[in-house]
Formats: C-alpha cells, structure tokens, sequence
C-alpha cells in the first residue's frame, strides 16, 4: 500500500501474529542541507502518477522479498524541520527480509516516484532540490537535452552556449508569456527572470499553459518557477513578484539582456518600449485581439523605430481581452512567435521583426508583414541607446571564439594571460609553452596576438588596452580556459 | 474627365476590433476619398467603428503610409487599430 497525505505521517501498531519480523523506516526534516539552514519544506508530487509508482514499487517488495505486508506513507506539502516526510512499515516472518524490504521501498521511493521538494533556507530564500533529476535521473544528461536542436547547423555547440548565457527577462507570465517562458527554458537559456505580480486565477487556465487547477491562488512566478525547474533542470528561474511600473522597470530590465513583452495592457507595454529603448535592450512584443494578432521587435537605434513611432501615446479606448474573450491558442501562438523571436536574436540568425510588424488572423489564415520605419521626432528613439543585446559584430569586436575562422589564418602568437592575472598569491597554471606576455608597448603590428586568461575577463581588459594603443591585431578569447573546457569532451 | 477621374476602388482589410465591428475581415471599396484618412472617416461614418482615425495605422502594400497619403486606385489597404491582449 502507498499512499500520499497531507497531514502528519505515524507509525502504526504491528498487529500480526505471524510477523515474527518487524521494521520500519520513519525519514523526517533535516534543518541543514549542503551548509545551509533549512527551516521548512514543502513537497509537491503528481498525484496520480506518484501514487502509481509508488504502488508499483510496495508490489515490487512483496514479490522481491519474503515479506507479510508493506506499507510506505508519503507527505506532502508545508514541513517544519522533524516532521515525518515518509513513512515505511515491513512486516515479515524474519527480521532480514523485513530490513531488506524496507531499505528496498525507501530507495526506490526516492529514485523513482516523482515527488518534488522545494526547501525554505533560514535567510528566506527557497530552492528546488533534484527537482527535474529525482525521476530516472541516469537517463538525463544536460547534452542530451539540447541534442536535436544542437544538430542544426544555426545552434551547434557555440549557439548552445550563447543561449545558456543568455539572460532573458519575460513581464508578464500570462496567455503570451507561458508559452514563451517553456519555449525559452527548453530550449536552454540559462536565466529566465519573469514578472508578474498575479496569484492563477481560474480564468488564467484556459491558456496560460504552464499552469494546473489545483494551483488556484498560488503567485504565478512561484509557479512558474516550479514549472521551469520540472521542465529542465538546466536553467534558472529569477521570479519578480510584481507588476512592471515606471517607478520598478529599469532595476529590472537592466539585469538582462533582452526583454519579451507578454503583458496584456498598453500601459506596460508603452513602459517597456520607452525603458527598454532607453537602456539599449532588445524588446520582442506582441499582441492579441480575439482571433488576430501582431507581433515585432524593437531594437533600439534601429531604422525600424519603436512602438512610438506607430502610436505615439498609448490608446485609452481599445478593450482588452477580458473584456472582448480570447481564443487560449491565439496568444499561445503569439508566445510561440516571440520566444522564436527571442532565440533568433539570441543566436543572431534569420531575418527580425527589428523593421516589421507581423500580423496574423487565424480565422482567415492572413498573414502580413507590414515595414515599419522610425517616425522623425520620436521622443522615444531620439535618446536610444543602441542594443547592447545584440550579438557586437566579430569585426569591432575584441573577442574572439574558439571556432573563430580568423584563428585558422595568418600568424597567431597565443598569450597565457593566467599568469599575470590578479590572483593574490595563489599558484596560477599556465601553458608552459606560450611565451612571455610582453609589454604594450613591445606588440608587434605584423601578427595577431590571442590573450588568453581563466575567464576571458583580464584578456578582454588586455586587449582593449593594446587596442587602444592602436595595436588592431590584438584579440581576447571568450570565457578563457574555462570556456574551453565547458565545450569540451 | 473630371471628378470621374477621381473615383477609384480599393480593396480594404480590416484588422481586430475594426473587423469585429464591421462583421467582416475586408471589402472591395468604391470611393472618391483623396487620403486614407478621409477613407477611414468615410468607413467610420458608415459603419461606426467607434475608433478614432488618429490612432489607426494605415498599410498599403507591405509598408505603413502616413494617413495622409493619396488613395491609389486598385491597391489593398489594411486599417490597423493598436491592440494590446495577451
Ligand atoms: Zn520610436
């Protein structure tokens, strides 16, 4: 017998005449993990899927060992430190089958049913142990997660990378926003911050795909975080509970490098264009009406323009979904679109929507893309920082990757920067084959000089101080040696 | 020649609440309208739109125009009022 339950686990009383063998296993609440103090828990499991498993595995020991009855109880929910979270009870005719038994379910347990635990750390933070590992965790690997989409030839290794690196920040985890965020985390950007400020709602549910029923009344971005951690174990999940104001936009945006607009007002979305344009990030934005819908990004400084220059002020008198119904797949479609969009600028492959506006009817199946140029005397473009999100060009820039082409022509004198880096005494490895970092102002101009540190951090400082001292040639790897060895075997 | 000259048919495209308000996704048009503004204000008259022609975006072609471009005989126009749901 498994079962789950919300209210405290006990121990019941061994009734059997026959067991001549008795043992159980009682598994309870630590207050520390890995250095840190935990000072609750709560678990959270799918249900059905849990209590099949689960039962899978009781029915397992009853065939596997000589044993009377099996019982394994599980909690779920909020723990405090001690609390009972599982509870194994084996009788048996003999006290080795019972032990045996009983380590067998609270192992299995703990491999194979998918129970997920979210533990609360003294300083208030909170995080999702094993979470998307715990189920069948041999058969996951992070490189088999991404390996159909690393196949293609616009994502390889080094895509991969810059997507993992990546720091996207999604306003809005609504109709628009779910099926971006699961886009987005699927397809491996290391850091999804999301902003919404909304507990689910029973109206949320018929699109906003991330979300479950009995979750009614949760913060969304707590869910969301859930959800992301479930989905793939690789990225992280920064949530921001609350609504983007002009007062709150620029601390948050600011901690990202692009942003994808899935909230549902003109308000917000006139806030965003204005900071974003104003802080240099990329900006994917959409909208919805019933069936139709359009979708563009605003790159600031670009010849495109911004949602300004298609409409100055922000309209009052056009209602919103709440008001007019919405079809669940159509802002879903939308979503859809703009963490394409998202990835692309990302990755830097394919035509934008930097200078279209792209609208879509799927009741008529119309699709347009309209070209859309800045409007002189856009307040808004006028002080536009241009886009630090987008992928600098190789040729201004210092750095270079190691599939770099250019690696592969002229003469290269590579410099282990390791050994001049601040390290406060501590012993520095270095190739001993690379030679002696020379002066600035000993460069030659007739070679390509590669400096090379730990992070690509003192090289870049480096080189932009020879390229300033007029030495063009002068180059820093990416993300230095521990850059390389993160892409290698 | 005269006014006769000036009569054109244009094939109109309405986009969210403007297509909900007239029931259809676009017309063929027969109009003496010089601009697409005075187009929209001629439709809006009609039809009752309920939107201001100062917040509706026009787009001939496959490019925005301002609303005070001449109306050319035989071209798809699409009316484009913001739209914000998500
Ligand atoms: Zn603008």
């Amino acid at each position: 017998m498994f079962r789950l339950s919300r209210r405290a686990l006990e121990l019941g009383p061994s009734q059997r005449p026959d067991a001549g063998g008795y043992a159980s296993f009682v598994g309870r609440v630590r207050g520390q993990n890995e250095g840190r103090a935990v000072v609750g828990l709560v678990y959270e499991a799918y249900d059905e899927l849990a209590v099949a498993e689960g039962g899978r595995i009781v029915e397992e020991a009853q065939n596997r060992f000589e044993v009377l009855s099996v019982r394994c109880d599980h909690r779920i929910g909020d723990l405090a430190i001690g609390d009972a979270a599982i509870v194994v009870e084996v009788a048996a005719a003999h006290r080795r089958e019972a032990f045996r038994a009983c380590e067998f379910v609270v192992d299995e347990v703990k491999k194979r049913v998918p129970i997920w635990k979210r533990e609360r750390y003294a300083d208030g933070r909170s995080a999702w142990i094993n979470a998307g590992t715990a189920h069948n965790a041999d058969a996951l690997t992070e490189a088999s997660f991404y390996e159909r989409q690393r196949r293609l030839p616009e994502v390889g290794i080094e895509g991969q990378r810059l997507l993992g690196d990546a720091r996207i920040l999604v306003v809005g985890a609504g109709g628009l926003g779910c099926p971006a965020i699961e886009f987005l985390a699927r397809a491996g950007v290391g850091t999804l911050g999301v902003a919404d400020g909304d507990d689910l709602d029973a109206t949320n549910l018929h699109r906003q795909s991330l979300f479950r029923a009995r979750d009614i009344g949760r913060p969304k971005v707590d869910l969301v975080a859930e959800a992301v951690a479930e989905a793939n174990p690789y990225v992280r999940v920064e949530p921001h509970r609350l609504s983007v104001s002009a007062d709150n936009a620029d601390s948050l945006i600011e901690r990202y490098d692009l942003v994808l607009d899935g909230t549902d007002n003109f308000g917000a979305k006139y806030v965003l264009n204005d900071r974003c344009v104003a802080l240099g990030k990329t900006l994917i934005q959409a909208g919805v009406y019933r069936y139709e819908g359009w979708a563009m990004r605003v790159e600031p400084g670009h010849a495109g323009g911004c949602l300004r220059c298609l409409w100055p002020e922000p309209p009052t008198d056009v209602r919103s979904c709440a008001e007019v119904g919405v079809l669940g797949v159509v802002p879903g479609v939308f979503g859809v679109l703009q963490a394409t969009e998202a990835i692309k600028a990302v990755l830097d492959v394919g035509d934008s929507l930097a200078d279209r506006f792209w609208l879509l009817d799927l009741l008529s199946m119309e699709a347009r893309s309209v070209r859309r140029t800045a409007r002189p005397g856009c307040p808004v473009c006028a002080r536009a920082v241009p886009s630090s999100s987008r992928r600098v060009s190789e040729d201004d820039s210092v750095e270079v990757t190691p599939f770099d082409p250019r690696l592969a022509q002229g003469e290269w004198i590579l410099l282990d920067l390791r050994a001049v880096e601040p390290g406060g005494g501590r012993p520095v490895s270095r190739w001993p084959w690379a030679p002696a970092v020379p002066e600035l102002k000993d460069l030659r101009t007739e070679v390509c000089y590669l400096a090379v540190c730990a992070h690509g951090v003192t090289s870049l400082d480096w080189a932009r101080q020879a390229r300033a001292l007029c030495h063009p040639n002068v180059w820093s790897l990416r993300n230095g040696v521990t850059g390389l060895e993160r892409i290698g075997p | 020649m005269g006014s006769e000259a000036r009569i054109k048919t244009v094939h109109v495209r309405y986009f969210a609440v403007l297509r909900e308000r007239r029931g259809l996704p676009g017309e063929s048009v027969v109009t003496d309208a010089p601009n697409w503004g005075d187009l929209y204000r001629e439709l809006d008259a009609i039809h009752r739109f309920g939107l201001d022609g100062s917040i509706v975006r026009v787009a001939v072609g496959d490019a925005f125009v301002e609303s005070s471009a001449a109306v050319a005989d035989g071209t798809t126009v699409v009316f484009i009022p913001p739209v914000a749901g998500g």
